[in-house]
């Protein structure tokens, strides 16, 4: 095998996107191959403290992407449709969003997962994300009036606020223009994959895995039920609404008040529980949802000498287990898993991404984990739903070097450059066990 | 001041099925029977309080006044009015929902003889009949309420309408910035379902007598919950005239209740006996369902929640992974139950009819097939037999063990329950036909019997120390009940390192009403709480669940129910003994592996927020199938 015929160095670059992903893989090969770039995922739902404005901030990383990439990405990775993965890809009708920047990168290729497909035949899941897309909108739309009710509390709205946003699809329109702009902007058509897929890269000397997601008709399971009664839970959300329509009275003729202006003594009680108790409805509802989008994640593994680095996007364990189970392939799959180098923890250290039974497998002290999160922001710690989950990163840091990027502060260099940070990756052939980590550059000090 | 003795009980309209059920086009109502007050606006009473308040729109309807006439009897408001002032007036939507949860609450306290508390502790439960704009009604113990949802029911595809504001046309793409706007054929209120209403009610009560029943133990003590509610409600509406003459109009025009709701009108006071087959009575009648109206609305669906008699007898369900959801397992109970209830009105439809013999007027020549039968008797006759169920399910609560339910302890209890009341079982064959009915879902009572007839509990096989307690204490004294247990903890087989616990002491008096006798009883339940670590669980002979670190806190749970005879003597000692092998096996390996393990976890998910509520959504939960060691 010659030199350029595998990469000779590897590249993770980390922006600091505040909670999302973005991460620039570079596979740097001698000549005459040149450097492949992969831009795996590319959103923000909330900004890094510090930053005055999430669009600008985004507008700033596209910028940098295009810089190191020489304005030619070889491939564009959305693991999945949360828009803290790929608000980045919007466009504006001036061709000026970050969206249009990338898309200016010509990649050859979009990855996404087989649920992203608008070829695909109707299916329940693909249904069920549509259905999720439209509650999500209808209750952001509703949360703003909401807010007359008295008995909400300002955790519950910012938490359905935070859900709402997220997974409101292509309903929302920025993530429109970035949904249609994934499905545009490859040079060849755009693949849709589900596990054991070749990805059709063109990465010499690399082996690309899809460990998932898997199709329904591999694995029921995703769609998460257990119950005899698969549909009752998206029946249910079809009739569920955070506000009455139009806040119309119900009768008619009938007067009814207001609670929040006056209501009788006896009524106060139930009125503050119940007010309380929707709040909490809805949010169970749309943490469910949340999880059924995360479950649609690619999870990539890209194999280069004795490295193996791991992209599992925001997959949980029901997306995971077909992997883990695989009646014929589990050997081979937990063989991959063995040993893995780099991991991109899932899911922003949530507490169901990381299983237990994947971690066995890849915790070492060679590995590096890299964590994109932003604290207080999502769940509690009372409730164990805290992102990052407190026991994960204390285990993530036991028995593995963890590098997160709550730990990197905000302000861009004199060069314009937004903060990142860069890991090498030296992959040794035939076989080498250990992981280099030559350079640890922060393009700009922390503010 | 007049001395005319106040009235005991009043009559109030309500809606016998839910708004689906017509007769003649127009909605079968029924005038039921409940408990008379001076109710205050709302309507309030003493133990039901309805606050109507809608959580989706901060919007609180008027309170419904009822008055009492000059004559002194109370005020049916809604008697006689028409079907759109039913629906369309939030006020009948209060007394209809009042009125079931009344009832409901009353037939419990019939049964049992005394009073019934409800879980929470206080005194007046609060019923919100719009409570939320969702297809969702629940009990909710945290809140002391009762919550109805109500939700539009669909019969096209939703459109897409643009935003407010959002000129038409204005945007760009299909789907960008559109609201989802159904189109709906009208509302549907949970409230005015019977059966929803009787259910809910039903866990509230239920949870009041056996509080830990709601603890994470085995699919079948979590379907039992929604299995026991699900036939009281069917039972308490079979047990109302009009509605089992439905089922005896739809038989006989053959009517399965799918056509256009219209329901038949049927003038003769006959009815065929060919026309009475199990078939005809359960095969296509809706009025066997539950949730009739409220499963159709929902898109996509067109079909009732529940219909449990369809499950055949013969398969075994428990074995599937299908019947370990809490309301899937419960259908068990549900099927066994509506099939015994079927089975004993047929039977009794076939004793009326006229014996064979020489032509006269109370005879038919030998070989006839079809029979015409007094359609009022008929009716009369399937009403008696669910409210003798009903009655009958009610009290085998005082006879099920307080932790650790499984369906074969109802059974045994059941048929205890019975036979304490009534010895003699020849008439209706009630507990014969239970047994076989159970046994067709592959429910065998937990006990064998004893010697008298099988399947009941048996007396205890020990001997007993009295001296030492005092019989009136006993009655209603949980400190003098737990000395008794204390006393004689060797002979009743307790763990003595366990925390335990006499949960309540509480009356039961019946009548028997064959006899007119009364048979008086005193229930206490006890329970046991024994923690340990993982790695201590082979010496008490349990299997650690694989995979479950050693050092891990595992609680254990056991538990009687008392019962006591009008001496103070004790006639059964109904139980789950704590160190029970083979049973705390099982628990701790369906917890673990259906990651309901962590009692932390759960504790304070039960405080956060209430564990019907949650029943829809625990099973699409994150961990479905996994445990909870999976996760950090």
């Amino acid at each position: 095998m010659t030199n350029s015929s595998r990469p000779r160095e590897i590249t993770l670059r980390v922006y600091q996107v505040g909670f999302g992903d973005c991460f620039l893989l570079t596979f740097h090969y001698d000549a005459p191959e040149t450097d492949r770039h992969l831009l795996i995922d590319f959103g923000s739902t909330e900004k890094p403290d510090g930053v005055a404005s999430r669009k600008d901030m985004l507008q700033q990383v596209a910028e940098d992407i295009s810089r190191r990439c020489g304005g030619q990405l070889h491939a564009v990775i959305a693991t999945h449709r949360h828009a803290d993965h790929i608000n980045g890809f919007a466009t504006t009708k001036d061709e000026k969003g970050p969206g249009d920047i990338i898309r200016r990168c010509r990649p050859d290729l979009v990855l996404q997962p087989w649920t992203e497909d608008p070829e695909a035949p109707e299916n329940p899941l693909t249904e069920r994300l549509k259905t999720l897309h439209a509650f999500s909108w209808n209750l952001r739309e509703d949360l703003q009036r909401l807010q007359r009710i008295k008995g909400y509390s300002a955790g519950v709205m910012r938490d359905l606020q935070r859900f709402a946003a997220n997974n409101a699809g292509s309903r929302e329109p920025s993530n429109l223009s970035a949904i249609e702009n994934l499905q545009t902007m490859g040079q060849q058509p755009p693949a849709y994959l589900s596990y054991g897929q070749a990805p059709g890269l063109n990465l010499p000397g690399v082996n690309a895995y899809v460990l998932g997601p898997p199709t329904l008709a591999q694995w029921p399971d995703i769609l998460k039920e257990r119950s005899s009664h698969p549909d009752e839970f998206w029946q249910l959300l079809q009739t569920s609404s955070p506000i009455a329509e139009g806040s119309a009275p119900l009768f008619g003729d009938i007067p009814a008040t207001l609670a929040s202006q006056w209501a009788p003594q006896n009524a106060r009680w139930l009125i503050r529980r119940l007010s309380s108790l929707r709040g909490e409805q809805l949010l169970d509802l749309v943490r469910v949802l949340d999880d059924v989008l995360n479950n649609t994640s690619l999870i990539l593994l890209f194999e280069v000498g004795d490295q193996k680095l791991l992209f599992p996007g925001d997959a949980q364990w029901e997306n995971w287990s077909y992997a883990l189970h695989h009646p014929q392939d589990q050997a081979r799959n937990e063989a991959l898993l063995r040993g893995a180098t780099l991991y991109k923890v899932g899911h922003h250290g949530s507490r169901n991404a990381t299983p237990k039974s994947l971690w066995n497998l890849i915790q070492s002290n060679n590995l590096l984990s890299v964590l994109s999160t932003k604290p207080d922001r999502h769940g509690d710690v009372e409730n164990k739903t805290e992102v990052p989950r407190t026991t994960l990163v204390r285990e993530l840091k036991k028995n593995s070097q963890l590098f997160s990027t709550q730990d990197m502060g905000w302000g861009v260099s004199r060069d314009g450059e937004p903060p990142s940070k860069a890991f090498t990756i030296t992959p040794q052939y035939p076989k080498s066990p250990r992981i280099t980590l030559k350079s640890a550059k922060s393009a700009a000090p922390p503010s | 001041m007049s001395l005319r003795p106040l009235r005991r009980t009043q009559k109030l309209t309500i809606i016998a099925k839910d708004p689906s059920v017509r007769i003649g086009g127009e909605i079968l109502r029924a005038r039921v029977d409940v408990p008379a007050e001076e109710l205050s606006p709302g309507p309030r009473g003493y133990r039901v309080q309805v606050i109507d308040y809608d959580a989706s729109s901060g919007l609180l309807y008027p309170a419904l006044e009822h008055r009492t006439l000059e004559n002194g009897d109370y005020n049916d408001p809604f008697a006689g009015e028409p079907d759109e002032t039913l629906l369309g007036d939030p006020g009948f939507h209060a007394q209809n929902v009042y009125a079931i949860v009344m009832r409901t609450l009353a037939r419990f306290e019939y049964a049992l003889g005394r009073r019934v508390s409800w879980s929470f502790g206080g005194h007046q439960i609060q019923v919100s009949p719009h409570a939320f704009l969702e297809a969702n009604a629940f009990y909710s113990k945290e809140d002391r309420a009762l919550l109805f949802g109500y939700f539009p029911g669909r019969e096209e595809e939703p459109e897409d309408v643009p935003p407010a504001g959002e000129e038409e046309g204005g945007a760009e793409g299909l789907q960008r910035g559109r609201r989802i706007k159904p189109r709906f054929r009208s509302m549907i209120f949970s409230c005015l379902a019977h059966d929803v209403v009787a259910h809910e009610t039903t866990h509230a009560l239920l949870d009041g007598l056996r509080p830990r029943y709601t603890d994470r133990s085995s699919p079948e003590q979590a379907g039992f919950h929604e299995g026991f509610a699900d036939v009281i409600a069917l039972l308490s509406i079979y047990s109302l005239e009009d509605v089992v003459r439905q089922i005896i109009d739809r038989a006989d025009a053959g009517d399965g209740g799918g056509g256009d709701g219209a329901g038949p009108v049927l003038s003769s006071t006959v009815v065929s006996s060919q026309k009475l087959t199990r078939d005809a009575l359960a095969g296509k009648s809706l009025l066997f369902s539950l949730g009739e109206e409220f499963g159709r609305g929902l898109a996509d669906r067109n079909a009732p929640l529940r219909r449990s008699i369809t499950l055949k007898p013969g398969a075994d369900y428990t074995k599937t992974e299908e019947f370990v959801e809490p309301h899937r397992r419960g259908e068990l109970l549900v099927a066994a139950m509506m099939n015994a209830f079927l089975e004993v009105w047929l039977r009794r439809i076939e004793d009326l009819y006229p014996k064979e013999g020489k032509e006269g007027p109370d005879t038919v020549p030998p070989g006839d097939k079809e029979h015409f039968l007094d359609r009022k008797r008929v009716v009369e006759e399937g009403a008696a037999i669910a409210d003798q169920l009903l009655t009958m399910s009610i009290r085998a609560i005082d006879y099920c063990p307080p932790t650790d339910l499984q369906f074969c302890d109802f059974l045994s209890a059941l048929l205890t329950a019975d036979r304490e009341l009534r010895p003699d079982d020849s008439r209706f064959k009630f507990r014969e036909t239970l047994r076989s009915s159970f046994a067709g879902y592959g429910i065998t009572p937990t006990s064998k019997g004893d010697g008298t007839e099988p399947g009941v509990w048996e007396p205890p096989d020990c001997s007993l120390s009295y001296d030492r307690v005092h019989l009136e204490s006993m009655r209603h004294d949980r400190d003098e009940v737990f000395r008794f247990l204390w006393e004689n903890r060797t002979a009743l087989g307790l763990d003595r390192d366990a925390y335990t616990r006499v949960l309540s002491v509480r009356p039961a008096i019946r009548v028997n009403p064959d006899d007119g006798f009364v048979l008086e009883e005193t229930v206490a339940e006890y329970h046991q709480i024994l923690n340990v670590v993982a790695s201590e669980l082979k010496h008490l002979g349990i299997k650690k669940p694989k995979d479950m670190s050693p050092d891990r806190q595992v609680t254990l749970y056991g538990g009687g129910a008392l019962v006591f005879d009008e001496f103070g003597r004790l006639k059964f000692h109904i139980r789950n003994r704590l160190l029970n092998p083979e049973r705390q096996t099982q628990r701790l390996k369906y917890l673990w592996e259906y990651g309901e393990f962590e009692e932390q976890i759960l504790e304070k998910e039960a405080r956060r927020s209430n564990t019907f509520a949650r029943m829809h959504l625990r099973r699409f939960g994150p961990q479905g199938g996994t445990s909870n060691d999976e996760f950090f």
